[in-house]
């Protein structure tokens, strides 16, 4: 009993140095801007506009022919829809593992020694998930609105995967984190492949369903992937996954994220930079 | 500094003193009292203890009271007897020169709405009252369930929440989920629909097929009737100019005056020969076949202007007039043979086409509930906590700092 006090009373310490950090981070990054903290939903929130205007313009090109090989994705989500779901989790996934790479200091004296980089990045993390949850619950919300259809089929498998995606996340920027400490070249390679692979192969523009049998082996390598698809399936449950798995999405994201703290742990050190320049 | 308890028995009418005093004090004092309900209230209404409630609650809900459902699935694909044509399409959509897969999907779409609608609500339970005993709530789930003197769309949506059904857009085939309070409940309901399932698809296929039967058999009955006036009107165009045929006539008046020019060369032949053979060209040989020649040449004046004047026979029009009569009858006889195959074709495609609900996986009776609900509305629940903690707070922050 004692344990577990002990236990929850860390736990409790540990989530109130992260959310500090989370608004200090906050705080910082908004007196920076002009538009104040709104400056975090800005810049996701253009691509996504830029790339949704790109898939309603190839819609309009290629026509309204709903009945192509297998059907299209349209037969199961709006366009605006299909896009920000998918641009909602590769956000998440990109920027929280492109922050792991880009350093983890706050660009501040670190005074409290209980202050880990493992909390800096999971406080980054918060920060990001804040943002992307609320750029998705307000396109989905306008979508809604306007289409008046409601439809979430399993919110706790959306909850799940939004979850999992957090945790690969932060697992695959610890992991990548190290290697980049062999060499810097490694992080250019890293953040261009993140950049633009995880893009390309994501199913942001397309679903898997869409794809011939013989070339999805070529995307269904990557887990991003697989939570992008479970995220849209969750919302609608006739959306078809084929070579999807849950199962993988968790193997990914369990693997990495204790692949990763077994590598922070034992490495820790290489970690703490000087935030006193 | 150990504290120093004094005797229970010296203790006990102080303490009941004391509780009867602040007992006057708070009869005496409201405003003090509100005091402290509210200070009371504000510990409690704490986000934290707020949250904490609401999972707890949900927990409560979703893992203790919540009744167990049970899911019975089936999977059947709407398959034609014979591989599809080119030109042959959904029984009921108008997509041509579509793959077998993506007309059964197509099939299947219909079906879904087909299977939600009023219409087989109302067939599967006619009796309202019966349909809210079936799916009645029962204590201590007060939640689920169809309470009593529920209306017609709240009915209809309840219904609409026990079934599922997705067409797989890769097999063509759908997969039909069905839920309920109790096992037999989930089986009954999956069985009926798929009976509904069937009906529909040959409901639907043989109106169809009696419908381009129909149309089939006017239109050669249509053809009859047209062949049966072209050729009346030919008959009666013969009977009024009292002969079998105007062209046969017209040939042979042309071939009477044919045979007449031929003598007309001959004898003009013969003039020439008889003006070399005598000196006087009105020797008597010589008028003779001139006259002849000139009587011919009037007679096959006299035999043309016959032949074509509007006085005479009009042969050039009356010809005409039935050639056109003729093509009539042609036409209809042609379009009578066409009507005819199409008919014939219709009854045989009909037949080809037919659609049948064959079924891949039968429903099999649930023997353990399914959980997957109860993980769905808790997770669901957490995530409102997460997700409303995330927005509210980055939207709260955004504008404080703005």
């Amino acid at each position: 009993m004692i344990f577990f006090q002990r236990l929850f009373t860390a736990i409790q310490r540990q989530v109130a140095i992260v959310l500090a950090i989370a608004t200090y981070e906050n705080n910082r990054k908004s007196t920076a801007s002009s538009i104040g903290a709104w400056e975090t939903i800005v810049g996701p929130l253009q691509l996504i506009l830029f790339f949704i205007g790109m898939r309603v313009g190839f819609s309009l090109l290629r026509g309204s022919n709903r009945f192509a090989a297998g059907g299209t994705s349209d037969m199961y989500f709006n366009v605006v829809m299909f896009i920000s779901t998918g641009f909602i989790m590769v956000f998440l996934f990109r920027i929280v593992a492109l922050k792991a790479l880009s350093g983890l200091k706050l660009r501040a004296p670190l005074y409290y020694p209980r202050i880990k980089p493992l909390d800096i990045l999971m406080a980054l993390a918060v920060n990001d998930f804040r943002a992307i949850a609320t750029i998705s619950l307000g396109i989905m919300g306008l979508v809604w609105l306007f289409t008046w259809s409601f439809q979430l089929d399993s919110p706790g498998l959306a909850f799940v995967v939004y979850m999992l995606t957090i945790l690969m996340a932060m697992g695959f920027g610890i992991c990548v984190t190290f290697l980049s400490n062999l060499n810097k070249w490694i992080v250019r390679v890293i953040k261009r492949l993140i950049a633009r692979v995880l893009i390309f192969t994501s199913g942001i523009f397309f679903a898997t369903f869409e794809l011939p049998e013989y070339a999805r082996p070529f995307v269904t390598w990557n887990p991003v992937l697989h939570s992008v698809e479970l995220f849209r399936y969750s919302i609608n449950n006739q959306y078809p996954i084929p070579d999807i798995s849950f199962n993988y999405l968790v193997c990914c994201s369990m693997l990495l994220i204790g692949f990763s703290l077994i590598l922070y742990r034992t490495n820790e050190l290489q970690l703490l930079e000087a935030n006193d320049d | 500094m150990p504290e120093v308890n004094p005797p229970s028995n010296v203790s006990a009418p102080l303490h009941k003193e004391k509780s009867s005093s602040s007992m006057t004090d708070s009869l005496l004092s409201p405003d003090r009292s509100a005091v402290v309900w509210r200070e009371r209230l504000k510990r409690v209404a704490r986000p934290q203890t707020l949250i904490s409630v609401f999972l707890a609650s949900s927990a409560f809900y979703c893992f203790v009271i919540g009744r167990d459902r049970y899911t019975a699935v089936s999977e059947f694909v709407i398959q034609q007897a014979t591989p599809l044509n080119t030109s042959a399409a959904s029984v009921l959509a108008g997509a041509a020169a579509a793959p077998q897969v993506l007309t059964s999907l197509v099939d299947g779409q219909y079906l879904q709405v087909y299977l939600e609608s009023s219409d087989v609500k109302t067939r599967l339970f006619p009796d309202s009252k019966q349909l809210e005993q079936d799916y009645s709530v029962k204590f201590p789930d007060l939640w689920s369930g169809l309470s009593a003197n529920s209306s017609a769309p709240q009915q209809l949506d309840f219904y609409r929440k026990q079934l599922s059904v997705s067409p797989q857009p890769l097999s063509g085939s759908v997969i039909l989920k069905t839920s309920g309070f109790r096992p037999e409940q989930a089986l009954n309901l999956n069985n009926s629909l798929v009976k509904q399932s069937r009906r529909f698809v040959n409901e639907v296929n043989q109106s169809i097929n009696a419908d381009q039967n129909k149309f089939a058999r006017k239109e050669v009955q249509l053809a009859e009737i047209n062949l049966k006036a072209a050729t009346r009107k030919l008959e009666l165009f013969q009977e009024k100019h009292g002969n079998l045929s105007a062209e046969t006539e017209q040939a042979a008046t042309s071939s009477f005056i044919s045979g007449l020019e031929s003598q007309l060369v001959e004898l003009k032949v013969e003039e020439a020969a008889l003006r070399r053979q005598y000196r006087d060209p009105d020797a008597p040989e010589v008028s003779f076949v001139a006259d002849q020649v000139s009587e011919l040449q009037a007679q096959i004046r006299e035999e043309r202007k016959r032949a074509v004047s509007a006085n005479g026979r009009d042969l050039n029009t009356l010809a005409l007039e039935e050639a056109g009569l003729r093509s009539d009858v042609e036409f209809a006889t042609q379009t009578l043979q066409s009507a005819r195959l199409a008919s014939d074709n219709s009854r045989r495609e009909s037949q080809r086409q037919l659609k049948f609900v064959v079924v891949l996986s039968q429903a099999q009776l649930p023997v353990a509930p399914d959980h997957n609900w109860r993980w769905q509305a808790f997770l669901a629940s957490v995530g409102i906590v997460v997700v409303a903690w995330g927005v509210g707070g980055f939207v709260l922050n955004a504008m404080q700092k703005s």
